[in-house]
């Protein structure tokens, strides 16, 4: 993703939104692109769907300032507003058919009747249900149901549509697809999506860019391979992917890469995001101690990791089958157990529980992450 | 599923039956009586004739009493359908403390008695100088129905979900256009309902409408109570059959209407269990299984 | 992290008066007519009513001649011991009936039998009142029965009298005990009974011992509407009774039309207390014989 000049469809400033004087959204700001497809993710209770209600309009800040297009939205109630959302229950009206749903929008602008029905019959071909307007909403099926909803909001074009978790009630099937239908209709209507989700897979399918949120704070805004690639921070590696957290000890760097200690060894990292002109005192900012993540499928076993700068002796405690992986349980010793994911083919070397292998990985595979979880957004 | 013997069976049906004569027999009795030749009630009948039919024509005090009992039966009904209705989205939208005294408050005339209501309505409103108009007891049967109103429509907003209106104002509705589009509709079949229960209970009050009302504007019920009183000829089973077929009506009709409101039947299914898809159910009751086109 | 420079967010939350704005015509109407009623209603309860005359005071003169007075006791004693007679008698009656009502299979009866219960419900009290005096009067519907029968020569009256006000309350009141036993016998679990069954237990004893008892909060809340119903019922006992039937709703419509309204407001407020204290006392006693009930199956 480079970082053009376009314009931004919603940018927020140091949101904040207490409930019970417990805070649900903690001095969380980001921007999205217009034509941005991203993602708030995390852990119920982490304060996604309070964010998102405050950018629509639902829920007033308690601080904070929100932009829309430019203008200032901080303090217009969601009746006022050009961004619409999506409802987790989908909240489709039952008392009217599938057209008087997507009509309801445009009928309290009060445009003509001839430019009504022609946009809802667009909206309808968008979303692939061109003749279903006279159903009622209650004979759709759980993924047409969605569908309709969508058109309701997309049928007013919003700066911004916003998503709250539609796709959780649907099957796993069925929600893969709806996932690949969102892509679809975003890149068509050229519409910005802000998408509420805690399925991280989710996330990564379907967006530009990743926001994930713990305890009311945005812990890392970035594009999905930089979120896993370089997460921000602990919680960030382990709530995306699987990963290795081993504390280590006394970062510095060395030249193009970073050395930290774990007991008596001494492995290497991949620099920090820093910038390059930094380089020569980048070792005085960097923490005392931290961790290292290195993500289950980095891990090498056996003569794959022989040739690896970073190696460690460890003994298979556990091996599993998980469809096309190998996935290994190790004790390296002094009370670090660390996992392994191998792909699983015929002739490829399989390690017996008891066994004694080399594990290693490469520098690039490993991230270190300063103590404290405090990291804000990029 | 039971084993039940076969006299027990017999036993049994016979004792329903029985009590189902009782509830029916004295009505039909007045249908009988209505058809009677005789100025006084004897059965058998001596001969059947529409004579008191036609004599009901130079009785015009009852359609008048008629009359009077519809304005205020349909006054009542209104004033606690709009107060009732506005009360209950106060309550159950805009919380607010001492919430639980207030409806306590509200629910209150169902443990007053008629009688002492209808005494303590005759002492203020001829204080407040209503007394004797059908005024005065639009607004005491008003309070008499609005327990009814208030509860009603209360079960029903509790269980319209919120994000319906969310999602109205979402899409750019005010509050109130919020309610009027997306919350009102939903409530019409408890709003029908507690309309029909209101209409057909203060039409049929005597206790009230006895103690405070003129003479020229007896209702219904009063106006038979008080020729009953008097006297005892068929004019009284005429209008009392007009008034059973008019029963008959309104149960038909409510019938036909309630039936074409499609969740009615969940809401009068009162031994259904809750936490059903009521959506996946409807669909069905159409005939129609909704289709996985993804 | 800095502070926006932008106007600072206002704290706001959901308004206060749109609540009050909603409430407005509700509190009017319950807080002028019936608050106010009742309450000048209470407080000409403490008046003075001499030679058929009022006279402001503030006395419990009306209450202490109430509740001093045999002749009024008798009243109090009459409409409770009626009220006892005719819920027990619909209790007979509408239990059966609902039981038919909730175990009959054909969908047809069902339906005639829920029409033939609930349709009664449409039909004005005084309009009933008046098919029960025609039915039992001297040459009506009953005595012919009788005489056909040979069982009098020429017939009984029944009309203005205790018994036809008890089997016209009957009459009236079967619709509101159906209801709520019907309710509870819908709602019961079918596997109880089935398991019942497998025990052995015949069909006379899987009634009084599974159908019975978890009807009882049915039962219960049928008492209680229909003993409350009953205590202020009004146009069946002065109809029917014809003023020989003096119970305390007909006492309290007499003192009225002499205007003696401290009489009338004792025996209101009374009438109001006892409503509530039955209606507490069959609750209490329900509450005890389900969750004693329960607590016996644990036990075993």
């Amino acid at each position: 993703m480079s970082e053009t000049t376009a314009a931004l469809a919603l940018e927020a400033r140091a949101l904040s939104r207490r409930f019970d004087g417990r805070p649900a959204v903690d001095r969380v700001s980001l921007d999205v692109r217009e034509g941005e497809f991203i993602s708030l993710l995390g852990p119920s209770g982490c304060g996604k769907t309070t964010l998102l209600r405050m950018l629509g309009g639902l829920e007033l800040p308690d601080e904070g300032t929100i932009w829309l297009s430019g203008r200032d939205v901080t303090h217009i109630p969601a009746h006022g507003r050009q961004s619409h959302m999506i409802f987790q229950q989908l909240a489709l009206f039952p008392h009217m058919n599938v057209e008087r749903n997507i009509a309801y929008g445009l009928k309290l602008k009060k445009l003509p009747k001839t430019e009504i029905r022609r946009r809802v019959g667009e909206a309808l071909e968008l979303v692939e249900l061109g003749g279903y307007g006279q159903r009622p909403v209650s004979a759709l099926s759980g993924g047409q149901a969605q569908r309709v909803a969508i058109a309701r909001a997309l049928v007013n074009e919003p700066k911004v549509l916003l998503l709250d978790e539609p796709l959780s009630a649907l099957d796993a099937r069925l929600r893969l697809n709806m996932q690949r239908e969102l892509k679809r209709i975003q890149r068509e209507s050229g519409t910005t999506f802000v998408f509420v989700t805690h399925d991280q897979n989710e996330a990564m399918n379907v967006s530009d860019r990743i926001g994930v949120m713990s305890a009311g704070r945005l812990l890392q805004y970035a594009s999905p391979e930089e979120i896993y690639d370089r997460p921000a921070d602990a919680f960030v590696a382990s709530f995306i992917g699987a990963t290795n957290l081993i504390d280590v000890q006394s970062p510095s760097v060395d030249g193009d890469a970073l050395t930290v200690r774990w007991r008596a060894r001494t492995f290497r990292a991949r620099l920090p995001q820093a910038p390059p002109s930094a380089a020569p005192d980048a070792s005085a900012s960097l923490p005392a101690a931290g961790q290292l993540s290195v993500r289950h499928e980095y891990v090498r076993l056996g003569p794959a990791a022989a040739n690896l700068p970073n190696t460690l002796d460890a003994v298979v405690v556990e091996r599993q089958y998980v469809g096309t992986a190998l996935r290994y349980a190790l004790d390296a010793g002094h009370g670090l157990r660390l996992h392994a994911s191998a792909p699983h083919s015929p002739g490829a070397p399989v390690h017996e529980p008891g066994e004694t292998v080399v594990a290693g990985w490469d520098t690039q595979a490993a991230v270190f992450l300063g103590g404290e979880p405090e990291g804000g957004a990029s | 599923m039971t084993f039940r013997p076969r006299w027990l069976s017999l036993a049994f049906g016979l004792f329903v039956v029985a009590v189902c004569l009782f509830i029916a027999v004295p009505l039909l009795i007045v249908v009988l009586s209505s058809l009677n030749e005789t100025s006084y009630s004897v059965f058998p009948p001596k001969g059947l004739s529409l004579r008191w039919y036609e004599n009901l024509s130079q009785q015009p005090q009852f359609l008048r009493a008629l009359g009077n009992s519809v304005i205020a039966s349909g006054g009542a009904t209104l004033l606690a359908l709009f107060t009732g209705t506005l009360a209950a989205v106060a309550i159950h939208r805009y919380p607010f403390p001492g919430v639980n005294a207030l409806r306590a408050l509200f629910m209150s005339p169902m443990v007053v008695p008629k009688i002492a209501l209808g005494v303590a309505y005759l002492i203020l409103f001829s204080k407040m100088r209503i007394a004797g108009g059908l005024f005065a007891l639009i607004l005491g049967e008003a309070v008499i129905v609005f327990p009814f109103v208030l509860a009603f429509v209360g079960s029903a907003l509790a269980q319209t979900k919120p994000e319906y209106e969310e999602a109205a104002s979402d899409l750019g509705a005010g509050p109130v256009r919020a309610f009027l589009t997306v919350t009102l509709p939903q409530l019409r079949t408890s709003l029908l309902l507690s309309a029909a229960i209101s209409f057909i209970f203060t039409f049929d009050q005597v206790e009230t409408a006895l103690l405070i009302l003129r003479p020229e504007n007896n209702t219904l019920p009063i106006e038979l109570f008080l020729y009953m009183e008097k006297w005892q000829d068929p004019t009284i089973a005429v209008v009392s059959t007009i008034m059973l077929l008019a029963a008959v009506a309104v149960f038909l009709i409510l019938k036909v209407v309630l039936r074409s409101v499609p969740d009615v039947q969940r809401v009068l299914r009162a031994g259904d269990e809750e936490g059903h898809d009521a959506t996946a159910k409807k669909a069905f009751r159409r005939g129609r299984k909704p289709d996985r086109r993804d | 992290m800095s502070r926006p420079t932008s106007a600072p967010a206002a704290r706001r939350r959901r308004p206060r008066w749109p609540a009050f704005a909603l409430l407005l015509p509700a509190l009017l109407l319950m807080g002028i007519v019936f608050a106010g009623a009742m309450l000048t209603f209470a407080r000409y309860g403490f008046n003075r009513f001499v030679d058929g005359h009022l006279e402001p005071a503030f006395t419990f003169e009306a209450y202490t001649a109430f509740l001093g007075d045999p002749y009024y006791w008798q009243v109090i004693g009459r409409t409770f011991s009626l009220a006892l007679e005719v819920t027990a008698i619909t209790l007979l009656l509408a239990y059966p009936l609902a039981y038919a009502i909730a175990t009959v299979r054909r969908p047809a009866l069902r339906q005639t039998l829920l029409l033939l219960t609930f349709m009664p419900l449409l039909v004005s009290a005084v309009v009933k009142s008046y098919a029960w005096m025609i039915l039992l009067s001297r040459q009506g519907f009953l005595n012919w029965i009788v005489i056909g029968l040979g069982l009098s020569e020429d017939g009984l009256d029944l009309t203005l009298g205790r018994s036809g006000v008890v089997i016209a309350l009957v009459h009236v009141f079967i619709p509101f005990m159906v209801l709520p036993i019907l309710g509870v016998l819908t709602k019961r679990d079918p596997s109880l009974k089935a398991a019942a069954h497998d025990l052995g237990a015949g069909s006379l004893r899987v009634f009084f011992t599974i159908t019975l008892p978890m009807s009882a909060r049915g039962i219960a809340s049928g008492v209680q509407i229909v003993f409350t119903l009953c205590l202020t019922a009004f146009t069946i006992p002065a109809l029917i009774g014809g003023g020989r039937v003096m119970t305390l709703p007909t006492f309290i419509y007499q003192r009225t039309l002499d205007t003696n309204w401290p009489m009338a407001a004792a025996a209101s407020f009374f009438l109001m207390a006892s409503c509530i204290v039955v209606s507490m006392v069959v609750s209490k006693l329900a509450d005890r014989f389900a969750s004693g009930g329960k607590e016996q199956a644990h036990d075993v």
